[in-house]
């Protein structure tokens, strides 16, 4: 036994002494009284005297043991005692059967369900879990025979991938959680792919007695292994759709590949497979209405697992987005440049309109996929409330910050604390080069980091708190900041787009920087056109602001409760297929997903390894010690302190009844 | 208005054991107006029958010589007789609230003797605790009162009462017959104290108790336990209130009509005096045991 808060029980022990010395304090009370004569006081008097004492000592010895007993409960004492884990006596039975992806297969998941519902005790209590990325619990812990076959019946097979990592992570916390040893029944098709790639992420409690039941074999399989489509075009003719084929513990094959959109087939090619390998064929052309298009390439030839012989992607058909230039002065230098580099791109998907800041007051900014200003002076004053606005609702602005910028004590629309233009001069530094440049951001990952690109005259900017800084000059001076307001962003380019304050416009990373930032700012980057099973998709950008979202399921129910729908940030895929994502405003997205590819792969784990998994529990627990990676269990401590004050309240209950019974100054 | 004299708390006040005396029998007597059956001079009472063995003296010859049958004369104030008070001055003695029993009891054996002399009685005193402290032979003279008011008046408390000594010693003082009158707490064995006394009563003696308690000895009560120490030995004893109210009182009663009884019994007469009693009792039962003895 030991104690949590033993200074308690000291200060119990020295509170003892109260009635101790109250007692005595009571006894000294009998003053002596004169009498005539004791002759009639006879011996029976003090009998009576007597049992009055033993009373007051019963009172005090209970007033002591309350006393005592509410240190002893503050003091939290428990008992060590070995875990009950190790309790053979006690074991709970768990059936688990693998619904994952792969049990599509043939009829692997009734034979499944079968092994399991044989494999349920007949008296004990057992629990019937699923296992594929995750553990689903399907019922309660239960004797009943009924109600656990129920439960294995209703299983179904999911698009999910298995993970043994998962099973063991939901075996050691229920086996912990329990207090219990279990004895688990795994029904799998055991494949390889399944396997963590740590075998310590396998171990189990120490007591846990696991037996898989294989029911996989080896197969060859093909499956279209990935596709490769654009994400958004305005001209479906040029679209140029890849598409990767692979076998499996496959023999060379040849494969029919057919591309379809909205379910009707465009194209259909034949494709030479080669054994164990991966054969890629090209579609070029799509056709479809404007809006989204539900894109599915498919292998006509059957084999073992068919369902892994789809493939989905979404491309959204759509005019070329607006771009709306700003400027001082209409056809500058820097408008020449911007303008050239962001509609010479093959894949581009934005069209410059170039409008003075006066004429910009009349625009619909909404109708642009973002809005950039060049050099902004005081002339864009008169709209920067507007673009502010803008901004906070979710619009992106693209800043170059050029002499007219620097100029103003804080740049336009960003707010950023401008220190005037910093030019580069023959006493000083002739340039300055980019020094700090951060190549995962967006809009400078295929700009080679800006190497060689010189800049003779910049907006001296001091970045907020909260900013993002991707680029820096050799200075330190901040080159391109991202700004986060509201809804939307800023990106503040610290010079010009002309050949005048830098060289960036003829050098080579000036192009993809463009056509990058301009795919950041219009969102056309964050969009991918297939996810995978089991990854989450992104429903809200601002948090903290109330919107609804609405997801489609690819069996058109809804994805989302009202609660989700109104709160969710996230959404879990967990069917391949395609989503239909309606966000604020009307924004309407398809999402394709499709079931991880590994799952294709049906190859059963060797049977050493799933001796090894089994053994990971029984083993440690024969033993006496632990398993590899996993320290030894703790002995549980049982705290008992609700027990002891269980006691003192009866103490106190006999302490109340004596002393009304004894102490009470009779009339 | 006079009777309130006879109050114990009300003779408290009076100093003097002489005034208190005369101011209980002088009450006393103003109240007998109704009982002409008690008087002090030598006055006819009655006749009766002669039966043989009486004294032809007392014959009354002229009846007989009317009416041929022999009748007695009987007269009332004898005075010839004796009447010995023995005062126990044992410590339990002063126990009690103002007046505590020897101060009542000296009202009381004062008032008696005061009383006795009234009535031509020879009156003595024996003051006794373990053993005689005191002896004044019974007398008649002038003087004699006195002399017995002041013994009373300056007796103390002693020691322990042992009835057995001093009451072998009483046969001795008292040789003639007459009136004994025993005034203590009798704190012994009723049968004890019974057959200490008894032989006062073979020589012809009339022999009368009065027995003197405190209300606190009667009915005691205390608040809550206590030790009780014996004012005599010292002994100390722990009782309760649910004792002394229950079990202790039925041992007091139970005391109480042992000693009443036992002395019906050996032909004495007992008397309980309550110290919060009036003393006019004490002298009714001195008159009646008087009017026995003529």
């Amino acid at each position: 036994m030991g104690l949590l808060s033993p200074w308690w029980l000291l200060a119990g022990v020295v509170g003892a002494g109260l009635p101790v010395w109250l007692h005595l304090l009571q006894q000294h009370k009998q003053d002596p009284v004169e009498f005539a004569s004791t002759m009639l006081l006879e011996k029976r008097t003090e009998s009576t005297t007597y049992q009055r004492r033993l009373k007051y000592k019963l009172l005090m010895a209970l007033r002591l043991l309350l006393l005592l007993l509410i240190a002893l409960a503050f003091a939290q004492p428990y008992l060590s005692k070995p875990p009950a884990i190790l309790n053979a006596g006690n074991t709970l039975h768990i059936v688990v059967v693998d619904n994952s992806f792969s049990m599509r297969e043939g009829d692997r998941l009734a034979a499944a369900k079968s092994e399991a519902t044989s494999a349920l005790p007949t008296a004990a209590a057992a629990q019937v879990w699923s296992l594929g990325s995750h553990v689903s619990y399907l019922s309660q812990t239960s004797k009943d025979r009924g109600e656990l076959t129920g439960a294995i019946n209703s299983i179904g097979a999911s698009d999910e991938k298995s993970s043994f990592a998962e099973l063991s992570r939901a075996l050691r916390d229920s086996a912990r959680s329990n207090s219990r040893p279990l004895k688990v029944t795994f029904v799998t098709d055991a494949q390889r792919t399944a396997l963590p790639p740590s075998f310590a992420d396998l171990s189990l409690e120490p007591g846990s007695e696991l037996k898989v039941v294989d029911i996989g074999r080896k197969l060859a399989n093909y499956t279209i292994e990935a596709v490769n489509a654009p994400k958004t075009l305005s001209d479906l003719s040029k679209a140029k759709v890849n598409v990767t084929v692979a076998g499996i513990n496959a023999p060379a094959a040849k494969k029919t590949v057919v591309l379809k959109v909205n379910g009707r087939s465009l194209a259909t090619k034949t494709v030479e497979v080669p054994e164990n390998g991966r054969a890629t064929v090209e579609f070029t052309g799509l056709e479809g209405p404007y809006g989204w298009l539900r894109g599915e390439v498919e292998i006509s030839d059957s084999d073992a697992l068919s369902d892994d012989n789809r493939f989905y992607f979404a491309v959204e058909k759509a005019d070329p987005r607006k771009v709306l230039l700003i400027e001082e002065q209409r056809s500058t230098r820097a408008g020449f440049y911007f303008k050239a580099a962001l509609e010479s791109s093959a894949q581009s998907f934005f069209a410059v309109e170039e409008l003075s800041a006066g004429a910009a007051a009349a625009a619909n900014l909404s109708n642009y996929a973002f809005v950039v200003l060049n050099d902004p002076g005081v002339n864009i004053k008169g709209i920067e409330t507007t673009l502010r606005k803008y901004v906070e609702s979710g619009g992106t602005i693209w800043i170059a910050a050029g002499p007219q910028s620097a100029a103003m004590p804080t740049i336009p629309v960003a707010g950023f604390t401008s220190g005037g233009s910093k030019v580069a001069s023959r006493g000083t530094w002739r340039f300055f080069a980019p020094a700090n440049v951060d190549p995962t951001f967006p809009s400078l990952r295929r700009t080679g980091r800006l190497e060689g690109v010189r800049f003779f005259q910049f907006a001296s900017i001091t970045a907020p708190e909260g900013a993002l800084v991707a680029a820096r000059l050799e200075d330190g001076s901040p080159l391109l900041i991202e700004k986060i307001m509201g809804e939307g962003k800023v990106l503040v380019f610290a010079s010009t787009f002309d050949n005048i304050s830098n060289d960036l416009p003829v050098k080579p990373g000036f192009v993809p920087f463009v056509e990058q930032t301009a795919d950041y700012l219009g969102r056309v980057e964050d969009r991918a056109n297939s996810f995978l099973v089991d990854s989450y998709l992104d429903l809200r950008s601002d948090q903290k602001r109330a919107s609804s979202v609405e997801v489609i399921g690819p069996k058109g129910d809804r994805a989302l409760s009202l609660k989700e729908a109104a709160a969710a940030n996230t959404l879990r895929l967990t069917e391949a297929g395609f989503y239909d994502v309606r966000r604020e405003n009307d924004r309407q997205e398809l999402v394709a997903v499709n079931v991880d590819r590994r799952e294709s792969a049906l190859e059963p784990v060797g049977k050493e390894n799933l001796q090894l998994w089994e053994q990971s529990g029984r083993g440690a627990a024969a033993a006496g010690g632990q398993p590899a990676g996993l320290d030894s269990p703790a002995p549980e401590s049982q705290s008992f302190w609700w027990w002891v004050a269980v006691a003192a309240f009866l103490a106190l209950m006999a302490e109340s009844f004596l002393s009304a019974r004894f102490l009470q100054v009779k009339a | 208005m006079q009777q309130n004299y006879l109050d114990p708390h009300v003779l408290s006040a009076i100093s003097g054991l002489d005034l208190v005396a005369k101011t209980v029998v002088q009450g006393f007597i103003n109240g007998l107006h109704r009982s002409p059956d008690f008087g002090f001079s030598q006055e006819f009472a009655e006749y009766r029958m002669y039966s043989p063995g009486d004294d032809l003296r007392h014959v009354d010859w002229n009846v007989y010589a009317r009416a041929e049958r022999m009748y007695l004369k009987r007269y009332k104030g004898e005075t010839n007789t004796k009447v010995t008070v023995l005062l126990d001055l044992s410590k339990s003695m002063s126990f009690g609230k103002k007046p505590n029993k020897l101060e009542y009891s000296r009202y009381l054996v004062s008032s008696l003797v005061y009383l006795a002399v009234q009535q031509r009685d020879a009156t003595g005193l024996i003051l006794f605790d373990d053993e005689v402290r005191q002896f004044i032979p019974p007398a008649s003279r002038v003087g004699h009162l006195q002399k017995v008011l002041h013994a009373v008046e300056k007796a103390e408390v002693g020691q322990h009462t042992n009835f057995a000594k001093p009451f072998s010693q009483f046969l001795e003082y008292i040789r003639q017959r007459g009136l004994v009158i025993v005034v203590s707490d009798f704190y012994a064995d009723p049968e004890t104290v019974i057959q200490t006394i008894a032989p006062l009563r073979w020589k012809k003696n009339e022999v009368v108790l009065f027995h003197i308690l405190d209300r606190q000895e009667l009915e005691p009560s205390i608040a809550g336990p206590a030790t009780m120490i014996d004012i005599e030995s010292g002994e100390a004893v722990e009782v309760t209130p649910e004792y002394l109210k229950t079990e202790y009182r039925a041992k007091m009663n139970q005391h109480i009509e042992d000693l009443h009884s036992k002395a019906q019994g050996a032909g004495m007469e007992y008397f309980l005096m309550p110290t919060d009693k009036p003393l006019d009792a004490g002298l009714r039962e001195y008159l009646a045991a008087r009017k026995g003895r003529m």
